[in-house]
């Protein structure tokens, strides 16, 4: 149990997504605190204002308006500042080709979204722990790929 | 007394004369004392006794003498001084009173002066009598009254002129002695007109004329043949006064009664007369011998000129220097240098070698010594030819005194000689040693036939010595038999200067006799003399032998053989011609008997060779009919004869003649068919010609050649829209305007394939429409003749189909491709929504389920099972359209590694149902391993599903590669290798009728609430299959499993 409570970034331009994100965070034990953006723009203004602190984790959904999940990953880790942030991806989608792209590009790991909730809060749980345990190691190929 | 004598003025004078006078008594004498003498008398007498020059003075009438010391002198020469002093005239010379005495008269009284010139007054002075010339001036002297009183005599002495007068009268004339006994000639012409005035002797002689019939005359008068010569010549002289000096001129001479041209020199001179040219003195001399005998010389000099200089014999001189003073033109050449370098020079300036140099250095001390011609023989590099050997000769020159003057040379190169002679030497030489060697006898014999040498062949053939076979030791070897007629022949042979040629048998040492053939070839010498002869004989039993054996054959043959001479004369025939021109001995064989035996139409033909070949001598061969004796039928002879050479020399011919009669018949009757052959191609052309023109299709035929048209039929003009005649002489591409490379094309398609197929091309019509035609091209013979026949089908039609067809197909590319990223994108897209939903269901489900009734609970499960239902709809959609993506790579794959993947994924199904999967000899497939591991997927999948659930499913999976042809399945090619993967289960199978259906997309066979699926499964193994290039079929039965059958190629 830590006691100093994490703090999530998510970027995630569906609403019903990021309402089931915080919804599941808000159930799991560990008291996490989440920023919300709905786009890259807004993403990497946030992150890369001075008074914003570091987060734990950040949470890249691909399909977004005026600058995808690609485009944010791929500037944030040509910054110096947000190496060892860890990135998990989320996204609807499955496709061999964007995964290995993704891992290419420094993500840390690849969440699908899940279809039922209770999935939502194990795979939250999943990287919460992993979070705690040793944040900045990234992991093989094999293991990219954060399943419940 | 009066006064004294002296004591008057003028009487006062110095001298003897002077002092007589003084002392004189005047008294007595008839002019008195001088005082009474009158004034004038006195003045007279003074300037007489005072002057120097001589005076004399007759006084009175009576000429009482005076005279002055001057005048004594001439009459102390008749001793009339002093006593003639005082006397008169008349008494003091009374001797030439006669003569002076009338001129004296003359002064006295008619007061005139009288001059005498150049008396010759002899005087007596220096002690002796001279000739003396005077002239005198006999002047009056007036006395007191006016009257002449007296004759002054004033002298003077011209003897000094007059001598010098005399003298040049004397040179005169003895130069014109002297002239006219001059040994040249010498004559002197005055005037223009050339007027000889003299010409001395030898001036006579030379113009053959006597002095008085040419003196006195015009010179061309007497010598017109000189006057074009000369005339010009002495008027240039007599204008101009320059001398004119001839040298050995000709001038035409008509002397003794000949008419010449003489050589003269001659002087031609002016004459001046005071200061004027008034004639012209000739001298001249005949030069005729001088010039002729010069003229000899120098045309003898040039004779010998010409022969030293052109001669390739070396001609030279030395002065007794050693040192060349002449040197002919080929010695120049030998040395290589003009004549100016060499002459002068001694032999080492001349390039001569040491040795050489001193060598003939030597030699001409010898010949100086000697006066004796020595010889030598030396080798010299000459300038172009090289090295060279001359024979040489010094000879001296010897002058009057018996001295040696000089040294003269000749040389000659004699190394051709000595090349030859060395040839000649080697060559004999070499003969020998060929002639001994040689196969044939051979022997040299002399000029007479006297046989001095024979080879070594000949000894060791007779076996006899050399010693024994010398000179006419060769009748020992010849036969008895022969020896006389051989012997015969012989002592006529030696005097005819031609090769002979002999036959006779000659012994061996064995004592075996064989015929030889002796050639004797004469050696004749430069005065065609015969030196020696050269002869072999060449054995000739064999030859002998064979031509026995020929004549054997010949005998025997069943055709005619003949011989014949160079002028083609029968020499032989066989017995077959005997027989057939029915003649018993083959000199009967003539013309004659070609005339009665040939058919009269062939008989030219006989002349014409036969006529022909003793001056051709060459092979022919004709055929002539020839009437067969056994039947009295003309058959047909093939006669032909080839020229007999025996060493190489044309000696007559060999012929034969062979009945060919019945060849002869068979050719005809071959030709007869061949006729009949072509009259049947003709028909069939014809036909063509029908076939071609009604053709319906459009039809041109072309010269293969020119490529123009020959004819075209209607259909053609009826397509094309051209006439015939617009057609005719043109090519098909200007006809049809084809674009330019076209024609090339098509012609190289012809030439490498023979023949066009099915072209599609497009051609123009005349009304400018284009329409696409299916040409086809082949050549064809005609009338030996090659064309290309071309057919023409339009396909305008077809084309347009072809055209939209293909627009069509592009649309519906187009069209398939945005339906598949339509179908893909909407597919991810639809998943969003549904996903939303399964989300918020599952959250209902979990935090409302207290408040929610059994009913709420069932009716939401449904809606759950809805959503999952359209999940995998949706995803097995999203499948299907991407395996339409063909960019994936194939790869040769071990199959069961796939099938172990596939395991896994089915791990929790394959434990519930108990399943089992069998692979049996599953090897590598050539796939691409993705789309492979989801067809297995899904054929694996519904095996599971469909399975019989009454029994544990059971699934077997096994490979093999084979031909095509061993599958007995439509559409695999037989010769393509596949590789065949089955699956089969033991699951409810299904009815045979569906085999296809089964692989339609969104087919099923079974309801939804049985057997969950969305009916896309197969239809995306079938897909999957096709883009492996292969087959798929199923075999089914209701309850009893069912089978797929997979052919895809192997590698």
């Amino acid at each position: 149990m830590n006691l100093t409570p994490l703090h999530f970034f998510l970027a995630d331009d569906d609403t019903d997504d990021c309402f089931f994100f915080k919804e599941a965070i808000d159930e799991i034990p560990e008291s996490i605190n989440l920023t919300t953006v709905f786009d890259g723009v807004q993403l990497m203004q946030l992150i890369s204002a001075e008074e914003t602190p570091l987060p734990d984790a950040l949470f890249l959904d691909l399909n977004m308006p005026l600058k995808s999940g690609i485009e944010c990953l791929t500037e944030i880790r040509s910054i110096d500042k947000f190496e060892g942030l860890p990135i998990f991806i989320y996204s609807t989608s499955l496709n061999e080709e964007v995964v290995d792209l993704l891992y290419e590009k420094g993500a840390s790991y690849y969440i699908c979204k899940p279809r039922e909730f209770g999935e939502i809060k194990n795979i939250l749980s999943k990287a919460v722990a992993l979070l705690t345990q040793n944040k900045s190691t990234r992991p093989d190929r094999k293991e990219f790929i954060l399943e419940t | 007394m009066s006064p004294e004598n002296c004591d008057y003025y003028f009487l006062r004078a110095e001298g003897e004369m002077g002092e007589l006078t003084r002392a004189k008594d005047w008294s007595k004498t008839s002019i008195g004392h001088p005082s009474g003498w009158p004034a004038s008398l006195r003045t007279t007498v003074g300037i007489l006794l005072n002057s120097k020059s001589p005076m004399f003075l007759w006084w009175s009438d009576e000429l009482i003498c005076f005279y002055n010391d001057a005048y004594r002198p001439s009459l102390e020469i008749d001793g009339k001084h002093p006593s003639i002093l005082g006397m008169p005239f008349k008494e003091a010379w009374p001797e030439i009173w006669e003569t002076i005495g009338p001129l004296i008269d003359k002064v006295m009284n008619n007061g005139e002066s009288l001059m005498f010139d150049d008396y010759l007054v002899p005087i007596y002075r220096n002690g002796r009598i001279e000739d003396a010339y005077w002239t005198f001036c006999y002047n009056p002297v007036h006395n007191d009254s006016g009257k002449v009183g007296g004759v002054l005599v004033t002298v003077s002495e011209t003897t000094e002129k007059v001598i010098t007068a005399l003298k040049i009268e004397e040179i005169d004339q003895r130069f014109r002695n002297t002239m006219k006994q001059a040994p040249v000639g010498i004559t002197i012409l005055r005037g223009p007109q050339y007027i000889v005035e003299m010409a001395n002797d030898a001036y006579l002689q030379l113009v053959d004329k006597a002095e008085t019939e040419f003196t006195n005359k015009p010179l061309f008068e007497s010598l017109p043949e000189i006057e074009e010569t000369v005339h010009a010549l002495l008027d240039n002289v007599l204008t101009t006064g320059v001398p004119y000096r001839g040298i050995e001129l000709p001038i035409p001479t008509n002397r003794y009664g000949v008419k010449d041209v003489c050589y003269f020199d001659f002087i031609y001179y002016p004459l001046k007369e005071d200061g004027t040219i008034t004639g012209v003195i000739v001298v001249v001399t005949e030069v005729t011998d001088k010039v002729e005998t010069r003229k000899k010389i120098e045309e003898s000099k040039r004779l010998y000129e010409t022969i030293a200089q052109n001669t390739p014999d070396l001609i030279y001189a030395f002065d007794l220097n050693y040192r060349f003073t002449y040197a002919n033109e080929a010695l120049l050449k030998m040395w290589g240098c003009s004549r100016e370098d060499a002459i002068g020079k001694g032999f080492l300036e001349l390039g001569y070698e040491p040795w050489h140099a001193e060598m003939h250095e030597r030699e001409i001390d010898q010949v100086i010594a000697t006066k004796k011609p020595i010889r030598g023989e030396v080798s010299f590099p000459h300038a172009e030819l090289g090295i060279r050997i001359y024979d040489y000769i010094f000879a001296p020159v010897i002058n009057k005194k018996g001295e040696v003057e000089a040294i003269t040379g000749t040389g000659r190169d004699n190394s051709d000689i000595k090349k030859a002679e060395n040839e000649l030497k080697k060559s004999e030489e070499q003969f020998s040693t060929l002639a001994d060697n040689m196969e044939n006898l051979a022997w040299l014999a002399d000029g007479e036939g006297w046989i001095y040498w024979y080879n070594k062949r000949w000894l060791e053939y007779t076996g006899l010595t050399m010693e024994e076979m010398q000179g006419w030791g060769w009748q020992k070897v010849h036969h008895p038999d022969h020896v006389e007629r051989v012997l015969e022949v012989a002592k006529k042979v030696w005097h005819v200067k031609e090769t002979f040629e002999l036959t006779f048998p000659l012994r061996r040492h064995d004592g075996e006799y064989r015929w030889f053939l002796t050639r004797g070839y004469p050696v004749t010498d430069e005065e065609g003399k015969i030196v020696r002869w050269i002869g072999t004989n060449t054995d000739i039993t064999e030859q002998k032998k064979a031509e026995e054996q020929f004549k054997v054959l010949a005998d025997q043959a069943p055709m005619w053989v003949w011989l014949t001479d160079k002028e083609v004369n029968v020499l032989y025939t066989n017995p077959e011609v005997l027989r057939y021109f029915g003649i018993a001995h083959y000199t009967e064989f003539t013309g004659y008997i070609w005339e009665q035996n040939v058919h009269p139409d062939d008989i030219p033909l006989v002349y014409r060779f036969f006529g022909e070949a003793a001056s051709l001598q060459q092979s022919f061969s004709f055929e002539i009919r020839v009437l067969n004796p056994d039947n009295q039928q003309y058959e047909w002879f093939f006669v032909k004869a080839v020229p007999r050479l025996e060493e190489g020399e044309f000696t007559g011919f060999i012929g034969t003649g062979i009945n060919i009669n019945e060849q002869k018949n068979f050719t005809r009757e071959l030709e007869d068919k061949v006729l009949l052959r072509t009259a049947e191609l003709k028909a069939s052309e014809e036909k063509f010609y029908k076939l071609f023109n009604l053709s319906p299709i459009c039809k041109s035929l072309t010269d293969a050649i020119t490529g123009k048209i020959v004819m075209v039929n209607d259909t053609f003009t009826q397509i094309f829209g051209y006439s015939r005649e617009e057609t005719f002489n043109k090519t098909t591409a200007e006809v049809g305007k084809l674009d330019i490379l076209q024609p090339d094309f098509l012609f190289n398609e012809l030439k490498v394939h023979g023949k066009i197929n099915n072209l599609e091309i497009e051609f123009t019509k005349k009304s400018g429409e284009k329409f696409f035609a299916l040409t086809s091209v082949d050549i064809i013979t005609l009338d030996d003749k090659e064309y290309f026949l071309g057919a023409y089908i339009d396909i305008s039609g077809r084309k347009w189909a072809e055209k939209v067809l293909e627009q069509k197909n592009i649309e519906l590319e187009r069209m398939n491709k945005e339906l598949q990223s339509f179908a893909y994108i909407s597919s991810h897209d639809l998943q969003e929504p549904l996903r939303k939903i399964q989300t918020f269901a599952s959250r209902i489900l979990e935090k409302e389920e207290g408040n929610l009734s059994d009913y709420g609970k069932d009716i939401f499960n449904r809606m759950q099972n809805a959503a999952k239902r359209m999940q995998t709809l949706i995803q097995d959609l999203l499948a299907y359209s991407g395996t339409n993506k063909t960019e994936s790579k194939f790869e040769t794959t071990d199959l069961n590694k796939i099938i172990a993947e596939i395991k896994e994924d089915f791990k929790e199904e394959l434990k519930e149902k108990l399943a089992t999967i069998e692979t049996i000899q599953l090897g590598n497939a050539y796939i691409i391993p993705f789309q492979f591991r989801q067809l297995m997927h899904n054929l694996i999948g519904n095996s599971l599903k469909f399975s019989n659930p009454k029994i544990p499913p059971h699934i077997k999976i096994k490979s093999e590669i084979a031909y095509g042809i061993n599958f007995n399945i439509e559409h695999l090619s037989p010769q393509g290798k596949y590789c065949h993967i089955s699956i089969s289960d033991n699951g409810i199978g299904f009815d045979q009728q569906y085999s296809e259906k089964i692989f339609e997309v969104f087919q099923r066979l079974h309801p939804k609430n049985e057997y969950i699926g969305t009916g896309i499964g197969l239809s995306i193994v079938k897909k999957i299959v096709e883009n492996h290039h292969g087959i798929i079929t199923a075999k089914g039965e209701v309850n009893n499993g069912a089978t797929f059958d997979i052919y895809i190629p192997a590698t």
